[in-house]
C-alpha cells in the first residue's frame, strides 16, 4: 500500500482507494480477512487512526463488514460495490478534466473531441497488449 | 508521587512564555492536547518549538505561565514528569564513552517502569551492539538508540523534537516504524515536531503551527487540509482587489493572476471572489501540507 | 544512586588517575633517591623517615591540583560536553545528581588524606631530628594544608556550579589560596595592623575555611535553584 503524503487526497481515502482498487482486481477476494489495523497502518506507515478512518469508510459503503472478536471482512458484494465506488472515481477524474479544460478556455465541443480521441487512443492500446 | 488524572489531556500549555533577554522565544503559548493524538508542532527554525518541548521537560524555566504534563504541573515535579515522558531530543549527548549495554542499565535504574522484553526486542530490531561505545555509533543509531530508551520504560507520552534531522531515508523509515509500533500498541500520545512534512502528515492526526513564538493555528490535519484552499483569480487589466475574503491566510498579485490562499473555505468566499470588482475567473486549488506551511510563513512575514 | 556514583567515577576516571599518579610518583623517586644513596644514608638516623617524609609532603601539595580538578570538573565538566543535558532528560533529582558529585569529591580527598597525610603525620609525628628541622610545626602545616585544600575545592565547586567551563573552575580554584593570602598580607601592610605570622597564618587559614564551606554551600544551593541543566 503506498501512501502519497504529497497527494491532495486525505490519507484516509488513498487506503480506501488502495483498498478498494485490491478488491476491484481480485487481491483480496470476498470473504478474505482484511489486514489488521495495526498491520495496515505500519504496512503503509500511517497512524492507525487514519487506517480506522479508511476502515470506517469502507464498511460504510458496504465494501467490507466487521466480525466481531475476528476482524474484518470483504463483502460478498463487495466486488460490485468496488466497482460502482471506482466508476463514480473515473466520474470526478472526468469532470475535472472538463474543467481544467473550461478554464483553459476550451469549448464543450472541444472538450468533446478531445474526449473521443482519448478514448480512441487508450482502447486501441489496449487492444494491443497480450 | 503526586496523581495525575488518567482521562485529562496528556498536556496543557496555558499562556507559556519564555524570554531570551529582550527576544520572545515562546509567546502566551495555549494548547491542549488530548490523550492518544498525535500531534505535529509545525514552524519554522527559530519559531520556538525545541524551547516549548525544553520547558514541557522541566530543562528550561519559563518566564510566565504553565505548562501540565499528564496533570502534572512540570514546575513542581519535574521528575514525576520525566518518569512518564519519553524524550527524543534533536541533538543527542548520551555519555560517549559509555557503552550501549552500559546505557541501558543506567537509564533502567533511573525508571519506575522498564521493560525489559520491549527494550530486548527494540535492540535486535534496530541492531544495537551492546559492547560499542556511544561516540563509535553512527547518527542514526544513536537516534534509534535515544527512541529505545524514550519508549523502553512505557511513557504515557513521546515528546519528539525533531528526531529525524539528518537520517538517511532508511534511518527515518526504521524510526517512524518504532515510534508507529507504539502508536499501535499503547495508543501513545505524541508531540513530534519536525521539518519533514512528508512524516508528519502520515502520522499526526493534530497539527499546531508555531511562528516567533506564537501558535496560528491547531486543527485536525485532514481538516485543515480539505479546508484551505488556494484560490487563483485572473484580474482584468488595472484592477486591483482591494479586499481578501475573511481567514486569507496570504494573497500576492503576479501580473494579471490575484492568488489567495484562504482559511475554512466556502462557496460563499468563492463567490465573494468572483463577485470582486476586476475578477473575471477564479478556480480552486488544493493544498498540500507544504505549499499550505510556506503559504503561512509568508502571510506572516508580510504581515509584520 | 550506585549507577550515578559509577557513572560520576567513570566520567571523572582521568583526573582520579591522574591523582593517584600524583599521590605515587612523590614516592616513587623517594624510592629511587633512597636506593641511589643507599650506602651512605645521606648521614641521617633515619633516612626512610625523611624520604618519604618529604614525598608524601609533596604528594599533598601536588594532590592539591587533583582537589581543584574534581571539584572543577564535577558540574562544569558535564556541561561543557553537554552530557548533563541528557541527564537532566532522565528521572533523577538534581539533589541526587548533586549529592553524588559531593561524594565523589569528598571520597577523594579523604583517600588523599587518609594516605599522604596520615603518612605524613606519622611521621613527622615520631621524633627525628631531621624531621624537626625541615617540618617545625608539622601540625599547623598539616591543617594549613587542610584549610586550603577547603577552600581550592569550595571555590572550584562554586565556579563549576555557576559556569560551563571545568577550567576557569579549577583556575578559580587554585587562584583562591594566593589571593587569600595576598589579599591578607595587603590589608596587613595597608592598614599597618602589624600582624604577626602566627596571627595572619590563622587569619589566613580561617579566611581560606570560612570560603571552601561558603564555596560549598553557595555551589550547591545554586546547583539544586537551577533549572537548566
Amino acid at each position: 500500500m503506498q501512501i502519497d503524503p504529497h497527494s491532495h487526497v486525505p490519507i484516509y481515502l488513498q487506503i480506501a482507494d488502495g483498498v478498494r482498487a485490491a478488491v476491484a482486481a481480485g487481491v483480496y477476494r470476498p470473504g478474505d480477512a482484511l489486514p489488521s489495523l495495526r498491520a495496515m497502518a505500519i504496512q503503509a506507515h500511517v497512524n492507525p487512526n487514519t487506517v480506522q478512518r479508511a476502515y470506517d469508510e469502507l464498511e460504510r459503503e458496504g465494501l467490507i463488514y466487521c466480525r466481531r472478536g475476528r476482524g474484518l471482512f470483504v463483502a460478498e458484494q463487495g466486488l460490485a460495490s468496488a466497482q460502482s465506488v471506482t466508476g463514480n472515481g473515473v466520474r470526478r477524474a472526468l469532470e475535472d478534466a472538463i474543467r481544467a479544460g473550461q478554464t483553459a478556455g476550451m469549448s464543450a465541443n472541444e472538450v468533446r473531441q478531445l474526449f473521443t480521441s482519448a478514448l480512441q487512443r487508450v482502447t486501441q492500446a489496449r487492444s494491443k497488449q497480450p | 508521587m503526586i496523581a495525575s488524572t488518567e482521562t485529562g489531556p496528556a498536556l496543557e500549555l496555558i499562556g507559556l512564555t519564555k524570554r531570551f533577554g529582550r527576544t520572545l522565544g515562546v509567546d502566551r503559548l495555549s494548547l491542549t492536547i488530548p490523550r492518544g493524538s498525535v500531534f505535529g508542532l509545525l514552524g519554522p527554525n527559530g519559531a520556538g518549538k525545541s524551547t516549548t518541548i525544553r520547558m514541557l521537560m522541566g530543562m528550561l524555566a519559563p518566564t510566565d505561565g504553565q505548562a501540565r504534563v499528564l496533570g502534572i504541573d512540570v514546575a513542581a515535579d519535574p521528575v514525576e514528569v520525566k518518569q512518564r515522558v519519553g524524550y527524543v531530543p534533536e541533538t543527542h549527548h548520551i555519555y560517549r564513552w559509555m557503552r550501549v549495554g552500559e546505557v541501558l542499565g543506567f537509564c533502567k535504574s533511573c525508571f519506575r517502569k522498564w521493560n525489559d522484553q520491549t527494550c530486548r526486542e527494540l535492540v535486535e530490531l534496530f541492531g544495537l551492539d551492546l559492547e560499542k561505545k556511544v561516540k563509535h555509533l553512527s547518527k542514526g543509531t544513536q537516534v534509534k538508540l535515544a527512541l529505545l530508551l524514550a519508549v523502553a520504560h512505557e511513557p504515557e507520552l513521546l515528546l519528539l523534537d525533531e528526531p529525524l534531522s539528518g537520517l538517511d531515508p532508511i534511518a527515518r523509515e526504521e524510526f517512524l516504524d518504532g515510534v508507529l509500533r507504539t502508536i499501535c500498541e499503547r495508543g501513545q500520545t505524541v508531540l513530534i515536531s519536525s521539518h519533514m512534512l512528508d512524516d508528519v502528515r502520515r502520522l499526526a492526526d493534530t497539527v499546531g503551527f508555531l511562528y516567533e513564538g506564537r501558535l496560528l493555528l491547531q486543527d485536525n490535519l485532514d481538516t485543515l487540509l480539505a479546508s484551505t484552499k488556494r484560490i487563483s483569480a485572473t484580474l482584468g487589466d488595472g484592477c486591483r482587489p482591494t479586499q481578501a475574503p475573511d481567514g486569507t491566510i496570504w494573497q500576492r498579485i503576479e501580473g494579471r493572476e490575484w492568488i489567495v490562499t484562504l482559511r475554512d473555505f466556502t462557496p460563499e468566499k468563492l463567490g465573494q471572489i468572483q463577485a470582486t470588482q476586476g475578477v473575471e475567473h477564479a478556480s480552486v486549488i488544493d493544498l498540500g501540507l507544504e505549499e499550505l506551511f510556506k503559504d503561512l510563513i509568508r502571510g506572516q512575514r508580510v504581515a509584520s | 544512586m550506585k549507577w550515578l556514583l559509577w557513572k560520576d567515577y567513570r566520567h571523572n576516571r582521568i583526573i582520579l588517575l591522574l591523582g593517584l599518579g600524583f599521590l605515587l610518583v612523590p614516592h616513587l623517586f623517594a624510592l629511587y633517591a633512597l636506593h641511589r644513596q643507599a650506602s651512605q644514608s645521606w648521614g641521617m638516623q633515619h633516612p626512610w623517615q625523611y624520604a618519604f617524609g618529604v614525598s608524601s609532603y609533596a604528594g599533598l601539595l601536588i594532590s592539591l591540583l587533583t582537589i581543584a580538578l574534581i571539584a572543577g570538573s564535577a558540574i562544569a565538566g558535564e556541561r561543557v560536553d553537554r552530557s548533563a543535558e541528557f541527564l537532566a532528560s532522565l528521572p533523577i533529582a538534581r539533589r541526587t545528581i548533586v549529592a553524588s558529585k559531593l561524594v565523589l569529591v569528598m571520597t577523594i580527598a579523604a583517600v588523599i588524606w587518609a594516605t599522604d597525610g596520615a603518612l605524613f603525620g606519622c611521621l613527622a609525628a615520631a621524633d627525628s631530628p631531621e624531621m624537626g628541622r625541615l617540618f617545625p610545626d608539622w601540625q599547623k602545616g598539616l591543617a594549613m594544608f587542610a584549610a586550603v585544600g577547603l577552600a581550592i575545592s569550595g571555590i572550584a565547586w562554586l565556579f563549576s556550579s555557576l559556569t560551563t567551563s571545568p577550567m576557569l573552575s579549577v583556575w578559580a580554584g587554585m587562584v583562591s589560596p594566593p589571593a587569600i593570602i595576598g589579599g591578607t598580607a595587603y590589608m596587613n601592610h595597608l592598614f599597618e595592623l602589624r600582624m604577626s605570622d602566627d596571627q595572619l597564618g590563622l587569619f589566613c587559614a580561617g579566611i581560606c575555611l570560612t570560603l571552601g564551606i561558603a564555596g560549598f554551600i553557595a555551589g550547591t544551593w545554586y546547583y539544586l535553584r537551577r533549572v537548566e541543566p
